[in-house]
């Protein structure tokens, strides 16, 4: 298995801890157009990019493992 | 021996036996394993897909609540739609696998109903027998296997000889001669039948270790690693998706700027578009199907990397007798020198065959007989002298202390002089005379008087030319390799088309002219089936040994044609350069989808930003133009899934020649394809 249940359940918590950071910089670069659930989808959204960005990354890097 | 018992190695029919699969239900069971697929743990595998299947899960989340990411003008209903082509974009490359890997299951399960379980007779250490279960042997283990019976594992002979069926795994129903101590049938395959006398064997794989089971290991693609060539184009096509979601990623903020904002939808549905799905899709389909084809055609390979190291090949080296000459040299005529007579050189040449055991020998034995000679000394008080690479010549020890000896001409010549012997003047004439006929001069002695020459003739196989000049054209070199003498060599070469020979060569000779080629830079292939032939496979690139040949060279190859047919490489670097023609042609028309999808969905996104002009299609509402672009990526996937599973088809042609067709057919008819269906899908979806 590539990840273990407690890794993923581990990446989940730090997404969501990062995005009580990020959400809010959403919300304030939203100029009031955002509404606050808004703010942490799209905030949730950023992460999941980053994180299908590294986890491409890691596919250039070590593609054996896939 | 029947007159149907053939020789290994010997002439087979222009077929590859394909085991007969059960391939009912195959759809149906490939589309469930098409669900299950869907499992994380599974798509993150594929990274193309697992994109796909990431933007599948956010557009089913804005079907449900289409304002999640702020207020958008995108539908509910336009999000579920997009949700559910993307569904079946993933669906459809899950199903491209699952139906390669399906065949290859059948394949595996047809193989493995030839591996029944069964009993085996066992030697203990003091002779006595034992009855144990097939899987209860070993390597090392040896068993005793009588006529009717299954050889139970594979192995070697130790003693015994007898005819063996092996149509379970090769198809073919002529039965084979197995025997100790020979290069080319002393190994034997689990699953075969013994048809007549019995065989003591030395079991040389474990359980689950044969060569069948490594066949059906490859073919059910369970334990599959990706080849260096997917692993390259896995990473090129991931740097694509990367840069591409770094572009999509990057969009709103210039959208924003120029006050056309973008949904969450469309730039997922651009993503996608983007990224090359049809390759994603395909590319496991394609690797899968190309092992499948290897084992149609007998062959065991050790990896993928094998089979594909085979369409990189330069260089292919090739023995003359039985790979480019059927093999079953005859002798055709006795010819004096000197003042003796044709029956004085039977009679030698009798004497000097009457120990050797190859099918040369016996056809001496054979002229000898017919013209009259017999033998005028008790063999079992005489002594076989073998041959060996190193003499180039056998011969047999009279009883009286006299040697007979026969072999290549310049060895007998120094045979002859070492005893104080004159070398006749015709000889010289005579040897030329068959070496020009394309002919093996043997010369026979006794003691320091040469006799005369054997003519044995030596046939090309028909339709050689042709398939040395069509590897000509893909770039591929022939070499072949004989011992025979320069002019023989250079006959039966200019006959048989191949690029260099090499005459009087050695074993050693084999490994040299591999390592020259290698150091040059180039790939080499190289056939063989001896115990000496062994370090030679291990050094080239594509080692392929035969089935009949020794363990040594099959543990040294990293292929066993279980045909025991040398000139299954030449099919070989066909279907390892199919394979990556196919993924060639299917990235190219992958790649070149893109410019049509572009068209499609960038007037559509920024619609409000005044680029109707970028609308070349014509399409006719921005959500008809993102649906069209979608559904033709999904489609495109099952309708080129025939084409992965069969591959494209093979052409002799050169590297250049390949990229100019590859450009024409996948590249431009990836440009345009996608213009017309997206068009024909929007009027379509217009209707409606």
């Amino acid at each position: 298995m590539l990840f273990k249940p407690s890794t993923v359940a581990g990446i989940i918590l730090f997404a969501s801890c990062l995005n009580l950071a990020i959400a809010p910089a959403v919300y304030a670069a939203g100029e009031g157009h955002l509404s606050r659930s808004a703010a942490y989808a799209l905030g949730l959204l950023g992460i999941v990019v980053v994180g299908l960005a590294i986890y491409l990354g890691l596919v250039i890097a070590k593609p054996e493992r896939f | 021996m029947t007159s149907t018992t053939r020789q290994p190695g010997g002439p087979r029919q222009q077929r590859r036996h394909t085991p007969k699969a059960n391939l009912s239900n195959l759809y149906q069971r490939a589309l469930k394993a098409a669900f299950f697929k869907l499992d994380p743990r599974i798509m993150i595998k594929n990274p193309i897909m697992f994109m796909v299947w990431v933007g599948t899960l956010i557009t089913a989340l804005l079907t449900v609540n289409p304002h999640l990411f702020g207020v958008t003008e995108t539908s509910a209903g336009f999000n579920g739609l997009v949700t559910l082509i993307l569904l079946f974009t993933v669906l459809f490359a899950n199903f491209a696998e699952a139906v390669a890997e399906g065949r290859g299951k059948a394949q595996a399960d047809a193989l493995r109903s030839t591996q029944a379980e069964t009993y085996a007779q066992r030697m203990l250490a003091d002779g006595s027998l034992e009855q144990v279960r097939s899987s209860a042997l070993h390597r090392g283990d040896r068993i005793k296997v009588i006529a009717g019976e299954m050889i139970p594992a594979d192995g070697e002979v130790l003693s015994g000889v007898a005819s063996v069926d092996e149509s379970a795994i090769t198809g073919e129903s002529a039965p084979v001669l197995k025997e100790p101590g020979s290069d080319v049938a002393s190994s034997v395959t689990g699953g075969t039948r013994i048809i007549s006398d019995e065989l003591i064997i030395r079991v040389t794989a474990d359980p689950g270790k044969g060569f069948v089971d490594r066949m059906i290991a490859l073919v059910e693609g369970a334990e599959r690693s990706k080849t260096p060539n997917e692993i390259a184009l896995t990473v090129l096509l991931a740097v694509l998706t990367l840069v591409f979601l770094i572009v999509v990623a990057t969009l709103p903020p210039i959208a924003a700027y120029i006050d056309s904002p973008v949904g969450i939808t469309l730039l997922i549905a651009l993503l996608v578009a983007l990224i090359p799905t049809t390759i994603g899709g395909l590319l496991s389909a394609i690797g899968i199907a190309g092992m499948d084809r290897v084992a149609q055609f007998n062959v065991v390979a050790t990896s993928g990397r094998a089979v594909e190291a085979c369409g990189d090949i330069n260089t292919l080296v090739l023995d003359k007798t039985g790979t480019i000459t059927l093999g079953n040299r005859l002798a055709e005529e006795f010819i004096p020198v000197d003042k003796h007579g044709v029956k004085a050189v039977a009679a030698i040449a009798l004497a000097a065959s009457v120990f050797d055991t190859t099918p040369e020998g016996k056809s001496i034995v054979r002229l000898a007989e017919k013209l009259g000679a017999s033998l005028d000394f008790d063999p079992q008080k005489a002594e076989g002298v073998e041959f060996s690479a190193r003499t180039r010549m056998s011969g047999t020890d009279l009883p009286n202390g006299g040697e007979v000896r026969k072999g290549a001409v310049d060895a007998i010549r120094g045979f002859v002089r070492s005893r104080g012997g004159q070398v006749p003047d015709q000889l010289e004439a005579v040897y030329e005379r068959v070496s020009r006929l394309g002919g093996t001069p043997l010369a026979v002695c006794q003691d320091n008087q040469i006799y005369g020459i054997i003519y044995l003739k030596d046939i090309i196989k028909p339709g050689i030319q042709e398939r040395f000049g069509q590897l000509r054209r893909m770039g591929v070199r022939t070499i072949m390799l004989t011992g025979d003498n320069r002019i023989t060599a250079s006959v039966i070469a200019q006959e048989a088309g191949v690029d260099d020979f090499i005459a009087e060569a050695t074993p050693e000779d084999k490994i040299q002219v591999i390592q020259q080629e290698q150091a040059q830079g180039k790939l080499v292939a190289m056939t063989g089936d001896g115990t000496n032939d062994a370090p030679a496979l291990a050094q080239a690139n594509v080692g392929l040994a035969m089935n009949s040949g020794t363990q040594a060279a099959k543990e040294a190859a990293n292929m066993v044609d279980l045909d025991s047919d040398p000139t299954k490489l030449i099919d070989l670097v066909t279907i390892g350069k199919q394979l990556l023609i196919t993924r060639g042609a299917l990235t190219t028309f992958s790649l070149a989808n893109d410019i049509a999808k572009y068209f499609a969905i960038i007037p559509a996104m920024f619609a409000t930003a005044g680029i109707d002009a970028l609308n070349i299609m014509g399409l006719k509402t921005p959500q008809s133009a993102v649906l069209s672009a979608l559904i033709y990526n999904a489609l495109i996937i099952p309708a080129l899934i025939p084409l992965a599973l069969r591959g494209v088809k093979f052409r002799p042609l050169s590297a250049n020649q390949l990229l100019q067709r590859n450009i024409l057919v996948y590249g431009l008819g990836g440009i345009i394809a996608p213009f017309v269906v997206i068009k024909l899908l929007d009027v379509g979806l217009s209707v409606f």
